[in-house]
């Protein structure tokens, strides 16, 4: 066993540990703890038997081993970024509904809503005199 | 002014952000000739909230900025909770004339289409740098490759839409690629439409405040992921 077998298979089975911990608790990240404690197992397989990797290539038509892992981390980056991506827009557009909603709410509270269009929408009420904006 | 109650009720939305220096005098020119104005303070911290303090509009407020999309959209649904049946969106910078409105409204009152887009190139704009005629045309392209629709000005602040199609048309798209947001939705909700001409006035302020040429890619990042999340 080499310097850097000796650090890395410690480190990643206590990270494997953590994941498996976390995945038998249940609850939510359950997903993600797998995911995790599948990286962590593939990590200690790869750095366990190194020729492993070159095996696993030459089985796929890849060159190198370290062409293959390199391959893999290019497309889990972007599934990663495309994950993100999509949560913090969806983030931001319930930023802007709550925004909206407070701002909106707030004028109602000034200006109250029409009363009924021929379409059914907007308030029933009758038309205030604050309907029409203070000159 | 009065209404009664058989007029049909036409709203102009204005989105501001830090625009002390104009929104007054714009709201007023805007007054003159309808009653309805919505204003929403998309978070300024300059004195937008304080100038429009008894200017007569309905003023709401975004506590946090969220972009001139997600304002109008603010705005927008504030007219409709109003019972308008036209509602016009006008920008806060003194770019557009109050008297373009009219042949955006009109159209809609005829019943001859569901949204009037202003266009400045069968219009007139005033000082515009070569630099935006040109990202405008290219625009175009994009537009009618991405989003299947023709028109000549692709990102005009000065439109009007129907009480239906206000309903019906979301903006998604907070920041500057609403425009675009907008004329995707117009395509692909069938809506009917046709182009007006208006009025740009290009001004130092308005120049300033403007976004740089640069922009443009943004809003085509925008807009094609926007798509994505559909």
């Amino acid at each position: 066993m080499n310097i850097f077998q000796l650090i890395a298979l410690p480190l990643l089975m206590v990270l494997l540990l953590m994941s498996l911990r976390r995945i038998r608790s249940g609850g939510r990240g359950r997903r993600v703890a797998l995911l995790q404690a599948l990286i962590w197992l593939s990590a200690a397989v790869a750095v366990a038997i190194p020729d492993s990797t070159m095996r696993a290539a030459n089985a796929l038509g890849i060159g190198r081993g370290t062409d293959l892992v390199l391959y893999l981390l290019v497309i889990g980056q972007f599934i990663v970024w495309f994950h993100f991506f999509q949560r913090v827009q969806k983030l931001e557009s319930e930023i802007s509904e709550t925004v909206r909603q407070l701002a909106v709410r707030d004028g109602l509270a000034i200006w109250p809503a029409h009363s009924t269009h021929s379409d059914g929408s907007g308030s029933v009420k009758p038309e205030s005199r604050r309907v029409r904006p203070e000159c | 002014m009065t209404e009664t109650s058989m007029e049909p009720r036409i709203f102009v939305v204005i989105a501001a952000y830090n625009e002390a220096e104009t929104i007054r005098n714009v709201v007023a020119g805007v007054r003159l000739l309808y009653q309805h104005v919505v204003v929403v303070n998309d978070g300024s911290t300059d004195d937008t909230a304080a100038r429009l303090e008894r200017s007569g509009a309905y003023v709401l407020h975004h506590f946090l900025n969220r972009g001139q999309g997600a304002a109008l959209q603010t705005g927008i649904q504030f007219a409709l909770l109003h019972g308008a049946d036209v509602i016009v969106t006008f920008d806060a910078d003194g770019q557009h004339s109050p008297q373009d409105i009219r042949s955006l409204v009109q159209p809609i009152l005829d019943g001859e289409c569901d949204v009037v887009l202003g266009s400045r190139f069968l219009g007139n704009a005033q000082n515009m740098p070569f630099t935006r005629r040109l990202i405008l045309k290219l625009g175009i392209i994009f537009t009618r490759v991405v989003s299947g629709i023709s028109v000549t000005d692709v990102h005009n602040g000065l439109r009007s839409f129907s009480r239906r199609a206000a309903s019906a048309i979301h903006i998604n798209l907070d920041r500057m690629a609403h425009a675009s947001d907008i004329l995707d939705q117009v395509k692909s909700g069938g809506w009917s439409y046709k182009e007006a001409p208006v009025t740009i006035i290009y001004s130092a302020y308005s120049l300033a405040k403007g976004q740089s040429s640069l922009g443009a890619l943004q809003i085509c990042f925008d807009l094609l992921m926007g798509r994505l999340n559909r």
